[in-house]
């Protein structure tokens, strides 16, 4: 994964500056939008000036493309997170619904994106291009859970200060990217099942639910059985419990637990993407 | 990724041997033989549903062939074959935030590692195909003319020695067109390959090396323009709109002194016929212009590649799928 600055270097910038078009170069045909408001106009010059070459790089620049989509897509977690931490909600119940939030926002945004991508041929693209599908598809999903991370990052915040704890904090914050990795290689799994975005959503609800519900978020996390077995397995749980401890509640697992399982779940969700990545693009 | 070393001549930069691949009820294409070698432009032309997507999929690495043999310069290996691939489907880029730069060097870097002559060679393309203008707009200011436009540069700006493109004439002006022509040519100068799909006959005529003709997902006729337009040499075409086609004497138009050929599409409302002698135009206006079947329109023109594939198929090249 390329983590490197976009900006190729110094040196092209000056020279996609300097080019000059030809002349008669300007195509006929009617325009489907005005051009680019003159407010914005230097501010957007530079950002069309950033030239990705990887599909992180794509991924930030057609997030950071649309501030207002990118604003709404922070607020909108706000908008949710606020009145449960401020109004003093139950923290077990204040914790199921911000996982929710988490595995949604990861699973429905990379399911939707792909099962697009594909309808609109730019799977089909990519899987001619001469790198491993595996790379190209952990590439897109890293990217996407980087921009959720990032999405997420306020919620985190305004959690963390309700209950100033180092530990759950950590806990919290390590956890928070670890299951959005697992909700978008889910996500990226389950737009392999689905003919269409519409589709996707559908899935992702059939899958999540269970999933949910085993994690002990509706129910707690029986002390025994089968199902404090399958809880130990389930991601969700232990984001559930990170979200609880941060809250100040009792949370079903130690914040050393949850690091483990955010390492864990990390892992196993970059390993999944690799078979995942080359059946996606063999599908496209 | 470096491009593949050039192929010494003589070497097929592409060979299907009876690929076949249908589909669930029958369509799909094949068995087909295609010979393809450095410098070559095919155009792949038939109606709907005759397979040439179908076709041009399989040559693109995107699934194997069912029966049959694929190799990409001398090599059974897919991996081979996209280390120098351009590809552009029946599709634009709605990368809509990005420039058409930016989009056009995101692709180019995928076979580009070098960035600076990722760049030139992107803004090279994107000068040959008239959008040097607007390479710095958001792709949401274009029309979609100039999305089939840039969705070209992507596929050609890396200069692949091997370029599938599927309809890629589809909403480009006639500058377009010319610019794409212009640019198959240019490649085909410099030894790369490219294989169209394109019912678009005057495109085929300027810009194939051959053409070929596809029915029903099978490989009729691989040949030269020149070669298939020979097929209906000497005669002229006449192309008559008319309000109703069913009450048209057709027998009375074929058996019109001079007129060769009679083909109706009724759904259409258009006949063609080929002739020979011009003393025949008035008769054939006179009869086509009958209360039965009332003239709308008539066209003149040379013999194309749509007439040429009427003539060696027996069928026209719009036809709805089957």
């Amino acid at each position: 994964m390329s983590t490197k600055a976009p900006l190729e270097s110094r040196r092209q910038l000056e020279a996609a500056a300097t080019t000059r078009p030809a002349v008669g170069s300007q195509p006929s045909g009617r325009r489907t939008r005005t051009h680019t408001p003159a407010v914005a106009g230097a501010q957007t010059a530079r950002f069309h000036r950033i030239l990705p070459a990887t599909l992180w790089t794509r991924e930030w620049l057609l997030t950071l493309g649309r501030p207002r989509s990118a604003a709404i897509k922070v607020a909108m977690p706000l908008v949710l997170s606020v009145p449960l931490v401020s109004g003093g909600a139950p923290t077990f119940w204040a914790g199921m619904l911000l996982t929710v939030l988490v595995a949604m926002v990861g699973a429905v945004g990379s399911g939707v994106a792909l099962a697009r991508a594909r309808s609109g041929g730019l799977l089909a693209r990519l899987a001619v291009v001469p790198r491993a599908p595996s790379r190209l598809a952990g590439e897109w999903v890293l990217a996407a859970t980087a921009v959720d991370t990032v999405q997420m990052l306020p919620v985190a915040a305004v959690v963390v200060a309700s209950h100033p704890s180092a530990s759950a904090a950590l806990a919290l914050l390590a956890c928070i990217p670890a299951v959005l990795l697992f909700t978008n290689a889910l996500g990226c799994a389950l737009s392999l099942l689905a003919d269409g975005p519409g589709e996707v959503l559908l899935d992702v609800m059939v899958v999540l639910a269970p999933l949910l519900f085993l994690g002990g978020l509706f129910t707690g996390v029986p002390r025994e059985g089968w199902r404090w077995v399958a809880a130990r397995l389930d991601p969700f749980a232990y984001l559930h419990a990170a979200f609880t401890g941060a809250l100040g509640g009792v949370a079903s697992f130690s914040a050393a637990e949850v690091l483990v399982a955010a390492a864990v779940t990390a892992s196993i969700s970059l390993a999944a993407l690799a078979a995942v990545g080359r059946a996606l693009l063999a599908r496209a | 990724m470096t491009a593949v070393a050039p192929a010494a001549a003589g070497t097929p930069v592409l060979e299907a041997r009876a690929v076949e691949r249908r589909y669930r009820g029958g369509r799909g294409v094949g068995p087909v033989d295609l010979h393809v070698g450095p410098g070559d432009v095919v155009v792949l032309m038939g109606p709907n549903g005759a397979g040439k997507t179908t076709l041009l999929r399989l040559l693109a690495t995107l699934g194997r062939p069912q029966r049959g043999a694929l190799r990409w310069f001398d090599s059974a290996d897919p991996a081979v074959a996209r280390r120098s691939l351009g590809l552009s489907l029946d599709s634009t880029p709605d990368d809509e935030t990005l420039s058409g730069l930016q989009s056009a060097h995101l692709w180019c870097r995928q076979w580009i590692r070098e960035p600076s002559r990722a760049l030139a060679l992107c803004e090279e393309a994107l000068r040959r195909f008239g959008l040097a203008a607007v390479r710095h707009e958001p792709i949401a200011t274009y029309s979609y003319g100039m999305r089939r436009r840039l969705a070209l540069v992507e596929a050609l700006a890396h200069e692949p020695r091997l370029a599938l493109l599927d309809e890629p004439t589809a909403g480009l002006d006639p500058t377009g067109v010319h610019a794409l022509a212009a640019e198959l040519r240019r490649r085909a100068e410099s030894g790369c390959a490219t294989v169209v799909a394109s019912n678009d006959a005057n495109f085929a005529a300027m810009a194939a090396s051959r053409v070929a003709f596809l029915v029903d997902g099978r490989l009729l006729r691989c040949a030269a323009p020149a070669e298939l337009l020979a097929a209906v040499g000497g005669a002229r075409v006449a192309e008559l709109s008319v309000v109703d086609a069913t009450g048209l004497d057709v027998r009375a138009l074929r058996g019109l002194l001079g007129v060769e050929r009679v083909d109706v599409q009724a759904d259409d409302g258009v006949v063609t016929l080929r002739y020979h002698d011009p003393a025949s135009l008035p008769r054939i206006v006179a009869v086509a212009d009958h209360p039965g079947g009332r003239l709308r329109s008539m066209r003149l023109h040379e013999p194309d590649l749509a007439d040429a594939f009427r003539e060696l198929t027996g069928s026209p090249i719009h036809l709805d799928a089957r």
